[in-house]
C-alpha cells in the first residue's frame, strides 16, 4: 500500500485542491456590482460626488453636498447593503436545502418559511390597525412576517421528527401542508382586506428593499449572521450527504444533528430576510444552480460560492428594480422572476438536449 | 362657472367616465326594460322607495344630505359617514357585495357608486327584480353634482336634492375664487405607505390627484396614473413642499415619527420640517358632498399664511354625537 | 479485529440475528454468505457499528465500538455497500475525496491529495478520475467507491484497518467482480480485517480465506471456503440441491442447481 502512495507522489506532481481563487473572483464581482449599483439612480451623481458622499457619511470630517448624502447614505447604501445580504442569505439558505433534500430544485419554501412569513406579514397588513398599539406599528409587519415564518418551520420539523430523528421525507410533505395551510390563511385575510390592504399585500409579496435602513440592517444581520458564520460547519456533513443517510453516517457525521442545525440556521435565516423584504423567488435556486454548473457540487465551492453569487444578483436585481421604470418602482420579486424563469427554460432546453442525445 | 372648474381640473377634464348617463337612449332601453317590466306592480313604491341600500360612501352621504337618511336600511363598509350608518346591516365591500344580503333587506332600492361590483351579483339582482340605480363615476365637481340630481330623482326627492346640488355648486365656486388668488400652487405629493416596501405615490387621474389641483397644489408626480411604487430618488428631485396623506396611512405606520423613520420619505426636506398633511381617507377621497369643504381644508394646509377663510357650514358635514 | 459477543437483534418480535460469539481478524478476506434474509447485512451493520443490537457488544481492537467517536470511528473502518445514489453529480476524484471526510483536522491537504491518487491508482480508476461517475459503467463506478473507501482508510495502519464490503459485486460482470475482490483480498493479507458480504459462492472460494455461512440469524458453519461449502450443506442452507463442480486447484468451484 506505501509503495502505491510512493508511486502516486512520484509520478504526480500533487496540486492543492482549492477553489479560493474562483470565490476570490466572486468577491470581486460582488464588489463591482455594488459599486455600480450604488453610483446609480434616479438622481444622477458622479462618482466623485458619491464618494465624498460615502466618506462624510462615515464622519471622516469630509464635506459634502448633503443632497448627496441623504440620496448615498440614507437611500442606496442602505438598500444595497440589504439586498447583498439578503441575496447571499438566499443563496446559502437554497444550497443547504437542496444539500438537505439532495434535490436541485429544493429551496427553502419547501419547510414552509416563506408561506409562515407572509401569514404574518398580511394578518397585521389587514388587521395591524385595531391588533396593534401606534407605537409598535412601525415594525409589526416585519416582526410578525418573522415570528410567522419560525412557528410554520418549527412545526414542520415537529412533524417530520420521530423519536429523535429527522425524517426528510416526512419534513418535504409537512412543508406541502403547511404551504396549503397558510396558502388557505393568507387567502382568508385577502378576502377580509379592502383596496388599500389588497394593495399593500400584493407588493408585500412581490418583495422590496425599499423599506431598508441602517437600523434594519443591523436587526437582519442578526438573524442572518448565524447561518452565515456557521456555513463551514454544514459543508462537510453536506458533501458526505451526497453519498445518502447511511453512508454519510459511516463517514462519521452525525446526520441528525446536521439536519437539525441546518433547519434551525435556514429558518432563522430565512425569516430574517423575509421579514425585512418581503417573499423573493428564484435567487435561492439560481445562485447554487449557477455555482454548480461552474464547479461542481463540491459543498466547500457551492455554499460560500452561491452566498457570493446570491448577493451579486440581488443587489443587481434591486438596482434594476430601482432604476428600470423610474419613477416607479419595480418590485424585485418581479426582476428575480424575469431572471429565473428564462434560466430554468436555458437549463430545460440544455437538458432535454442532453437526454435526446446520440 | 363651468370652464373655469374645467380648468381647475387640469388633466382631470381628460376623464371619460363611463356612465349609464352618457349612453344613448336605445341601450337605456334595453337595460332599463327588464326592471321595468317586474316593477309594473311597483309603482307605488318606485315613486318614493322607502327602503334603500347603498354602496359607496360618497353615495351614501349624498342620500343623507338629501333628507333621505331615515331610509337607509343597509350599507356597504365603505358608507362610514355619518358613523351612524356602520351600525346598519351591512352587504359588503364595494367591489364584493353580497346578492343575499341585499335580498335579504327586501330594498325598494339599491343605490350604487359606480365602483359597485361584481358585475355577476349585480346582474343576479337585477334579475331577481330589485329596482337598481348606479350612479354615474365622480370625479371632478360636475359630476359630483350631477351624482346628486342622480340620486335625488331615484329617490324622488328632486326638489330637495335641488337644494344639495345648488349649494356644492356654490361651494366649488367661492373655492375656485379663494384658490385663484392665490399666488403659487404648492408642489405636492400623496402617498400611501404601508408594509415596508417602497411608498405608493398617487399619480395621474387619482381622487388624491383631483383633490390636490382644486387644493391650488401642483402633483409632482405626473409621470403614470394610478399608484404605483414610487423611487425614493424621484421624489428628492422632485422636491414636493408638503406630504399629503391619510390618517389611516398614518396610524398604520404609528404616526408622524413612524412615517419620518420610512427612509424614502425621511430625506424629503417636507417630512423633516413637518409639513405633513393627513386627512380622513373618506373625507378627502370620497368625492363625497364634503369635498369641497376637504378641498378647503387642504388648501388651507398646503397654503399657510393664506388666509383662507372657511366655506359655509352644511348640514351634511355633522357627524353623529358618540 | 472485530469482536461481537452475544448479538441479539430483533424486529417486529422476531430474531433477526442471534450470535454468540465471533471474531473476525486480518491477514485473510473473510466471507459472509447466505441465502437472502439470512442476516448477513444486519450482522455487517452491527459489525460496523451502523446498527446497535438489542443485545450484545461489539468490540473493535478491544475497545467497544459505541463509545469511539464517530470521526476516530470512521478512520478505522469504511463500508462499501452494493450501489450508491449520488444526490449532485460530482467527478471521481471528487468522490473519492469525501472519503478523506473523516480525516479533516487530522491530515494535511497534501496527506488527502496523496490518500486520493493513491486510492485511484490502487482501485484501478486513475484513468477516469476527471469524468463524472454518472457517465461510469457500473463496474468502473464501483470501483471508483471502492477508491473512496480505500482513500477514507489511508493514514490507519493496516493492522487496525476494518473494510467490509457489503454485496459489492451483486450487479458487476465478472471483470469488475474480480478486479474489486483482488483488491480487498490484497488488503487483508497486508494486515486488514476485510469482510465481504458475497451471493456468488465461486467468488467466495476464489478470494475468501475464510467463509462463514449465515442462515435464519445464526451461524451455521465457520471455516475454509472450500472445505465449508460442501454440496450437502449449500444443498440444504441454501434449499437447493447443487453440485459442485472443481476446477483446477481448490480455489476453483463452481455450483450448479441438480
Amino acid at each position: 500500500m506505501s509503495g502505491t502512495a510512493r508511486l502516486a507522489s512520484a509520478a504526480t506532481p500533487v496540486r492543492r485542491a482549492t477553489h479560493a481563487p474562483h470565490l476570490a473572483a466572486l468577491a470581486l464581482l460582488l464588489a463591482a456590482v455594488l459599486v455600480v449599483v450604488i453610483g446609480s439612480g434616479a438622481i444622477a451623481i458622479p462618482p466623485g460626488r458619491v464618494l465624498s458622499a460615502l466618506a462624510a457619511s462615515t464622519g471622516l470630517g469630509v464635506t459634502a453636498d448633503p443632497r448627496d448624502v441623504a440620496v448615498i447614505s440614507v437611500l442606496r447604501v442602505p438598500r444595497t447593503l440589504m439586498a447583498a445580504l439578503v441575496g447571499a442569505v438566499l443563496g446559502l439558505a437554497g444550497a443547504t436545502i437542496q444539500g438537505l433534500f439532495r434535490n436541485p430544485l429544493a429551496d427553502p419554501g419547501l419547510l414552509g418559511v416563506s408561506a409562515g412569513g407572509a401569514v404574518g406579514a398580511v394578518a397585521i397588513i389587514v388587521f395591524g390597525a385595531a391588533l396593534v398599539p401606534p407605537s409598535l406599528r412601525q415594525h409589526a409587519v416585519a416582526t410578525a412576517a418573522f415570528l410567522g415564518a419560525l412557528t410554520v418551520t418549527v412545526l414542520v420539523k415537529r412533524i417530520a421528527t420521530r423519536e429523535g430523528r429527522v425524517l426528510v421525507a416526512t419534513m418535504l410533505l409537512a412543508g406541502i401542508v403547511f404551504n396549503a395551510l397558510a396558502s388557505a390563511a393568507t387567502g382568508a385575510l385577502i378576502f377580509a382586506a379592502d383596496d388599500l390592504q389588497l394593495r399593500d399585500i400584493m407588493f408585500w409579496t412581490m418583495g422590496s428593499c425599499a423599506g431598508a435602513d441602517w437600523t434594519k440592517l443591523g436587526i437582519v444581520s442578526f438573524a442572518t449572521a448565524p447561518l452565515l458564520l456557521a456555513m463551514r460547519l454544514l459543508v462537510p456533513g453536506l458533501n458526505a450527504l451526497i453519498l445518502g443517510e447511511r453512508q454519510a453516517h459511516t463517514l462519521g457525521i452525525s446526520i441528525e444533528r446536521l439536519k437539525r442545525l441546518a433547519v434551525v440556521l435556514v429558518a432563522l435565516a430565512v425569516g430574517g430576510a423575509v421579514a425585512a423584504t418581503g417573499t423573493i423567488g428564484f435567487v435561492g435556486i439560481v445562485a447554487p444552480h449557477l455555482c454548480r454548473l461552474a464547479r461542481g457540487a463540491d459543498h466547500r465551492w457551492v455554499m460560500p460560492a452561491s452566498a457570493l453569487t446570491g448577493a451579486a444578483l440581488l443587489a443587481a436585481a434591486d438596482g434594476a428594480a430601482r432604476t428600470a421604470l423610474a419613477p416607479a418602482e419595480l418590485p424585485i420579486g418581479i426582476v428575480t422572476a424575469l431572471l429565473g424563469g428564462p434560466f430554468f427554460l436555458w437549463l430545460l432546453l440544455r437538458q432535454r438536449a442532453r437526454l435526446d442525445g446520440p | 362657472m363651468q370652464d373655469r372648474q374645467a380648468m381647475m381640473l387640469g388633466a382631470g377634464a381628460s376623464w371619460r367616465p363611463a356612465a349609464i348617463a352618457d349612453w344613448g337612449p336605445s341601450r337605456r332601453a334595453v337595460l332599463l326594460t327588464p326592471l321595468l317590466v317586474p316593477l309594473v306592480g311597483r309603482a307605488s313604491a318606485r315613486a318614493s322607495p322607502r327602503r334603500v341600500v347603498v354602496a359607496g360612501g360618497g353615495i351614501a352621504e349624498i342620500v343623507c344630505a338629501v333628507g333621505a337618511r331615515d331610509r337607509i336600511v343597509g350599507a356597504d363598509s365603505t358608507s362610514l359617514f355619518p358613523r351612524g350608518l356602520r351600525d346598519l346591516a351591512r352587504i359588503g365591500y364595494l367591489r364584493n357585495l353580497s346578492a343575499e344580503g341585499v335580498l335579504s333587506l327586501a330594498p325598494d332600492l339599491l343605490l350604487l357608486a359606480a365602483e359597485a361590483g361584481p358585475p355577476a351579483v349585480l346582474d343576479q339582482l337585477r334579475r331577481a327584480g330589485v329596482r337598481i340605480a348606479q350612479a354615474p363615476r365622480i370625479h371632478d365637481p360636475a359630476s359630483l353634482i350631477a351624482a346628486v340630481r342622480f340620486v335625488a330623482e331615484a329617490l324622488a326627492l328632486r326638489s330637495e336634492g335641488e337644494v344639495v346640488a345648488r349649494a356644492v355648486a356654490n361651494d366649488f365656486d367661492a373655492l375656485a375664487r379663494i384658490t385663484s388668488s392665490l399666488p403659487r400652487r404648492t408642489p405636492v405629493v400623496f402617498v400611501l405607505a404601508i408594509g415596508g416596501g417602497a411608498p405608493q405615490a398617487a399619480g395621474r387621474e387619482t381622487a388624491a390627484d383631483a383633490m390636490i389641483t382644486l387644493a391650488a397644489g401642483r402633483n409632482v408626480v405626473d409621470a403614470y396614473r394610478g399608484y404605483r411604487p414610487i423611487s425614493a430618488e424621484y421624489l428628492l428631485g422632485a422636491a414636493p413642499d408638503a406630504l399629503v396623506t391619510t390618517n389611516h396611512t398614518l396610524d398604520a405606520l404609528g404616526g408622524a415619527t413612524g412615517l419620518a423613520s420610512v427612509p424614502a420619505l425621511s430625506v424629503l426636506p417636507a417630512v423633516r420640517s413637518g409639513n405633513i398633511v393627513s386627512l380622513d381617507s373618506l373625507y378627502l377621497l370620497g368625492f363625497g358632498p364634503r369635498t369641497a369643504h376637504a378641498a378647503r381644508d387642504l388648501a388651507d394646509a398646503l397654503h399657510p399664511g393664506g388666509r383662507i377663510p372657511p366655506l359655509p357650514p352644511r348640514s351634511w358635514l355633522a357627524d353623529d354625537p358618540l | 479485529m472485530i469482536e461481537a459477543r452475544g448479538i441479539l437483534v430483533r424486529r417486529r418480535g422476531r430474531r433477526i440475528l442471534d450470535i454468540d460469539a465471533l471474531a473476525i481478524g486480518g491477514g485473510g478476506l473473510t466471507c459472509l454468505v447466505g441465502p437472502n434474509g439470512a442476516g448477513k447485512s444486519t450482522l455487517v451493520r452491527v459489525l460496523s457499528g451502523e446498527l446497535v443490537p438489542d443485545r450484545g457488544i461489539v468490540r473493535l481492537d478491544g475497545q467497544e465500538v459505541g463509545a469511539i467517536g464517530a470521526a476516530a470511528l470512521a478512520r478505522r473502518r469504511a463500508v462499501l455497500p452494493q450501489a450508491t445514489e449520488l444526490g449532485f453529480p460530482l467527478t471521481v476524484e471528487e468522490l473519492v475525496g469525501l472519503g478523506r471526510i473523516p480525516h479533516a483536522g487530522h491530515a494535511t491537504w497534501r496527506d488527502d491529495a496523496i490518500a486520493i491518487a493513491g486510492a485511484m491508482a490502487e482501485a484501478g480508476v486513475a484513468h477516469l478520475a476527471g469524468r463524472e461517475v454518472h457517465t461510469l459503467s457500473g463496474g468502473e463506478a464501483q470501483r471508483a467507491h471502492l477508491a473512496r473507501v480505500l482513500a477514507q482508510l489511508t493514514g490507519t495502519p493496516s493492522e487496525r484497518a476494518v473494510l467490509i464490503l457489503d454485496e459489492p459485486t451483486s450487479s458487476l460482470d465478472l471483470l469488475h467482480a474480480h478486479a474489486i475482490l483482488r483488491v480487498a483480498a490484497a488488503r487483508a493479507r497486508a494486515g486488514a480485517t476485510v469482510i465481504a458480504v458475497l451471493h456468488d459462492l465461486s467468488l467466495a472460494v476464489r478470494w475468501g480465506d475464510r467463509a462463514i455461512v449465515l442462515d435464519a440469524g445464526t451461524v451455521i458453519a465457520d471455516g475454509v471456503p472450500a472445505t465449508v461449502l460442501e454440496e450437502e450443506l449449500v444443498g440444504r442452507v441454501w434449499g437447493l440441491p447443487v453440485r459442485r463442480l472443481s476446477g483446477r486447484d481448490s480455489t476453483e468451484m463452481a455450483f450448479v442447481p441438480r
